[in-house]
C-alpha cells in the first residue's frame, strides 16, 4: 500500500540521488502509471471512473507532470480514454454518466505499504502470482518459493518479498510458523466464514453506495446476464467470472464505510472455487446464480436499493452451500500443473 | 421399452459390483452388449464427473452421488420405471430398518436420494431419485482370533484395537481417504485418543489431531501396511503380514475360504456403513436410456443380489435375492443362522463351513448397529490432502 509520505520521500530521494528532475519525473510517472493500472486491473477503478490530474496529484502528493504522463501512458494502452478536456475515463470508450469516485483517495490509498516506486516491476509478478495461486488454491496447500519466483520472473528477491507482502495484505497467502509463504488450504470453514462476513457487510455496502452506480452500465450487465440465461452456450466461464467479479467487487466499492469496502475487497478468496469449477465444468451450474444477479441488478436499476440489498443477502445465503458442494467436487479431481515456484505441501 | 441387440450399454464403476459372471448373465438375459469400465473408487468418480459422455450408467457409492449431481453429470431416475421400487428395503428408501436403531452419524444415503422440487437432493420422498439403491453393507475390521491376548477373551470387539500395541506392525489400513479416514477416526475415538464432535463431519482441528496421531503411529511402524483393493488386503492377511486389518466382506469370505483364521469384528461402537447404487448419465439417448432401465431392473431381480450375497453384500431388493439363493444360503447370509452345510461362492470356494455362523449375525442385527455412514464431509478437500500427506509420511 502506498502512503503520501513514502511517495514524497521517494520524490525527494530520487532528486538527491539522481541530480535531475527529469529522472525524478520518469521514476514517478512509472510509479503512478503502475498504481493506476493495478487499480484498474483489480476493479477498484471501474469502467467509467473519471481520473483527473489535479486530484490524483494532490492525493499522491506529487506534481501534476508525472500524473499527466501516466495518464497519457494509460491512454496509449487503451486502459483510459480522454474525456473532452475533463481528464480521462477508465475504459476504452467514454460513457455517460460516469462513475463519480468521491473516495478516490481511498481507492489509491487502501491502507497498507504500497510503494509505487517499485510497482513497475512488481505488478506483472503480482498479477501472475495471483492468477496462479487462484487456479491451484482449491486443490491443496502450496508453498511459494522466493528464489524460484525471482528466477522465473527475472526480478530481485527484494521485489519478490514486496510482491509477497502485497499478496499477504490481500489475504491470498500467509506465513507459517517456519516463515514459509503458504497459499491455502482453502477449507470449508474458511469459505463459510468468508461468505458469512460478506453476508454481514455486503448488503449495507451496496445500499450506501448504490446511488452513484452508473445505471446504463447496470442495464448493460443485467442484459448480459439475461442473455446468458436465455442462451447458456454464450455464458463462457470467462464472461461469468467477469460478471461475478463485478457483482461481488465493483458493485460494492462505493459504500460509505471505507473500512467495510476494503474488507470486502480483500475477502474474495472463496470465489476461486467458482472459477476453478467453471474452468472444469463450464457454466451449466450457474443458472441460479445468474438469475440472482438479474434480480439484484433490476432492483438497482429501478432504484429499489434496499430490496436489491436484501436480494444480495439472499443470494449470499444460498452461495455457501453451492460453494461447499463445488469444493467437494474439486477435492476428487487431480490437482492442476503448477508453476515451478509453487510446491505442493499437501 | 425396446432395445436392439447391437446396442452396447456402458457401465462405469468399481470391482465391488462390476464382476464378469454378472456381465455375462445380464447380456444373456437382456439381449444387448454390456461393457464394464472397472476403475478404482476415486478413478471412477473422476471419470464420472469429467467424462459424463463416456458411460451410460454409473455404479458406485451413495456418498459420491453429490459430486455427479453437482456437476450435472447425471439425470433423475424415475421410480415408476423401477419394477421392484415398492419392495426395496426400508434401509434403502427410508434410511433405517427400525426407528429404534442406533442413530448413525454422517450423511444417510436417503438424505441424498430424492430429487426435490427445487432440483436439490433430499430425504423427502418424490418420484425421482438421484441413484437407484442396490448393494450395501457394514464394514469393520478382521483379525486373527489366535493373536488376541487370551486374558482379553471376554472383552467386546472394538475399533480401538487398531491402535492396540499387541498388533504393532501387524495392522493393515485401507488407503482410500474418504473411507480409510473414517475407519481410523472410529478407532482413535474408541481407543480414547481423540474425541470427535461428529465422526461424520470432522473439523479442521480434529483432522489435524487425527493426522498427527496417524503420522506418529506410521513413523513408529505401528501402521506399516496399506491396501487399495480387496485382493491386496486378502494377501496381507493370508501371508500373515497383517494380523488385524480393516476389511471388506469379500476379503473376509476369501480369507475364510483359504483356511486362514479370521474373524470379522462386530465393534461395540458400531459399524461403518455404505450403500451402493446406479446413476443414469445425463448424456444417454432414448435407446440407451431404455437399456439402462432394463439393466437396473435386472440387477434388482435376483441373480445379482444372490451373487453379491455370496461375497457378503446385501441387496436393496430382498424377495428376488432370496429366490435366487438356497434356503441354507439365505439363512446363513441374511438370517445369521448356522450354515447347514458348507457354502461356496461363484468360484467354488468355501466361504462358510457347516455349523458356522456369519460374524455379526443377521442382516437386521448388523444393519441396526451403524456408527457412521460413509460420507463426503464438509472438509473433505482438506481431509484428502492431509490423508495423502499421512500416506507419504
Amino acid at each position: 500500500m502506498m502512503n503520501d509520505k513514502s511517495v514524497a520521500a521517494r520524490a525527494k530521494g530520487s532528486k538527491d540521488e539522481m541530480n535531475g528532475g527529469e529522472d525524478n519525473h520518469r521514476h514517478l510517472y512509472d510509479a503512478v502509471f503502475e498504481l493506476l493500472r493495478v487499480r484498474i486491473a483489480d476493479g477498484r477503478l471501474p469502467d467509467g471512473a473519471r481520473l483527473k490530474e489535479g486530484p490524483i496529484a494532490t492525493i499522491l502528493n506529487v506534481s501534476r507532470a508525472p500524473v499527466r504522463r501516466a495518464l497519457v501512458m494509460l491512454a496509449d494502452e487503451r486502459l483510459v480514454c480522454a474525456a473532452d478536456g475533463q481528464g480521462y475515463i477508465v475504459g476504452d470508450k467514454p460513457t455517460a454518466p460516469v462513475f463519480r469516485l468521491k473516495d478516490l483517495d481511498l481507492v489509491l490509498k487502501p491502507g497498507g505499504a504500497f510503494d509505487v516506486g517499485r510497482g513497475a516491476t512488481a505488478t506483472p509478478v503480482i498479477t501472475a502470482l495471483r492468477e496462479e495461486i487462484a487456479a491451484c488454491l482449491p486443490f491443496g496447500t502450496y508453498r511459494l518459493l522466493e528464489a524460484r519466483i525471482s528466477d522465473h520472473f527475472g526480478v530481485s528477491r527484494t521485489i519478490v518479498r514486496e510482491v509477497l507482502i502485497r499478496l499477504l495484505d490481500q489475504g491470498l497467502i500467509e506465513k507459517d510458523t517456519k516463515s514459509h509463504w503458504i497459499a491455502g488450504p482453502l477449507t470449508a470453514r474458511s469459505t463459510r466464514e468468508a461468505l458469512e462476513l460478506r453476508r454481514l457487510l455486503a448488503p449495507s455496502a451496496l445500499t450506501s453506495g448504490a446511488h452513484v452506480l452508473d445505471r446504463a452500465h447496470l442495464e448493460k450487465l443485467a442484459e448480459q446476464a439475461r442473455s446468458f440465461l436465455a442462451a447458456p452456450e454464450t455464458a463462457t466461464p470467462a464472461r461469468v467470472d467477469d460478471l461475478e467479479h463485478f457483482m461481488h467487487r465493483n458493485l460494492l466499492q462505493n459504500g460509505t464505510n471505507t473500512r467495510v469496502t476494503a474488507v470486502l475487497g480483500q475477502n474474495l478468496t472463496p470465489f476461486v472455487i467458482c472459477r476453478a469449477f467453471r474452468g472444469r465444468f463450464g457454466t451449466q451450474s450457474d443458472q441460479r446464480l445468474l438469475a440472482d444477479y438479474v434480480r439484484v441488478l433490476d432492483l438497482l436499476i429501478s432504484g429499489s436499493f434496499e430490496a436489491a440489498s436484501t436480494e444480495l443477502s439472499r443470494h449470499l445465503d444460498g452461495l455457501t452451500d453451492q460453494m461447499l458442494r463445488k469444493l467437494r467436487v474439486l477435492s476428487v479431481l487431480p490437482a492442476p500443473e503448477t508453476a515451478p515456484y509453487l510446491a505442493m505441501v499437501h | 421399452m425396446s432395445t436392439s441387440s447391437d446396442l452396447t450399454l456402458r457401465v462405469l464403476g468399481t470391482s465391488v459390483t462390476l464382476i464378469e459372471p454378472l456381465r455375462q448373465a445380464a447380456m444373456t438375459d437382456l439381449g444387448f452388449n454390456i461393457e464394464y469400465q472397472v476403475l478404482s473408487g476415486v478413478g471412477a468418480q473422476q471419470t464420472a464427473v469429467l467424462s459424463p459422455d463416456s458411460y451410460d450408467l454409473y455404479d458406485q457409492w451413495f456418498h459420491s452421488v453429490e459430486l455427479l449431481w453437482t456437476t450435472g453429470a447425471i439425470q433423475p431416475i424415475e421410480t415408476n420405471l423401477i419394477t421392484a421400487w415398492p419392495r426395496l428395503s426400508d434401509l434403502s428408501t427410508r434410511g433405517f430398518l427400525n426407528p429404534s436403531d442406533r442413530q448413525p452419524q454422517g450423511i444417510k444415503p436417503t438424505d441424498q436420494l430424492y430429487v426435490q422440487p427445487n432440483g436439490a437432493l433430499g430425504a423427502s420422498p418424490t418420484a425421482q431419485i438421484s441413484m437407484l439403491p442396490t448393494v450395501h453393507n457394514v464394514d469393520s475390521f478382521g483379525y486373527d482370533p489366535n493373536s488376541r491376548d487370551p486374558s482379553q477373551a471376554g472383552v467386546s470387539e472394538s475399533w480401538g484395537w487398531l491402535f492396540d500395541p499387541i498388533w504393532h506392525g501387524k495392522c493393515g489400513l485401507l488407503s482410500d481417504p474418504a473411507i480409510g479416514a473414517l475407519d481410523v477416526a472410529l478407532a482413535a475415538s474408541a481407543a480414547g485418543l481423540i474425541r470427535f464432535e461428529n465422526l461424520g463431519n470432522l473439523t479442521i482441528e480434529e483432522i489435524d489431531a487425527l493426522m498427527a496421531l496417524l503420522v506418529d503411529h506410521k513413523k513408529s511402524s505401528h501402521f506399516k501396511h496399506f491396501w487399495a483393493t480387496s485382493s491386496e488386503s486378502e494377501a496381507l492377511m493370508t501371508q500373515r503380514r497383517t494380523l488385524i486389518a480393516t476389511l471388506w466382506s469379500p476379503a473376509v469370505f476369501t480369507i475364510k475360504s483359504s483356511g486362514t483364521p479370521i474373524r470379522n469384528a462386530a465393534p461395540i461402537e458400531g459399524y461403518r456403513a455404505w450403500h451402493g447404487g446406479m446413476c443414469l448419465s445425463s448424456h444417454v439417448d432414448t435407446e440407451h436410456r431404455d437399456a439402462a432401465y432394463a439393466y437396473m431392473n435386472w440387477w434388482l431381480s435376483g441373480k445379482a443380489g444372490a451373487a453379491m450375497a455370496r461375497q457378503g453384500y446385501y441387496m436393496s431388493e430382498l424377495e428376488g435375492t432370496r429366490s435366487c439363493l438356497s434356503d441354507i444360503e439365505w439363512d446363513y447370509l441374511y438370517e445369521g443362522e448356522p450354515a447347514a452345510q458348507d457354502l461356496t461362492d461363484m468360484a467354488g470356494r468355501t466361504y462358510a463351513r457347516a455349523g458356522t455362523k456369519r460374524d455379526g449375525g443377521s442382516y437386521r442385527r448388523r444393519l441396526s448397529n451403524i456408527a457412521v455412514w460413509n460420507t463426503l464431509m464438509d472438509e473433505h478437500n482438506y481431509l484428502v490432502r492431509r490423508w495423502n500427506e499421512f500416506l507419504n509420511s
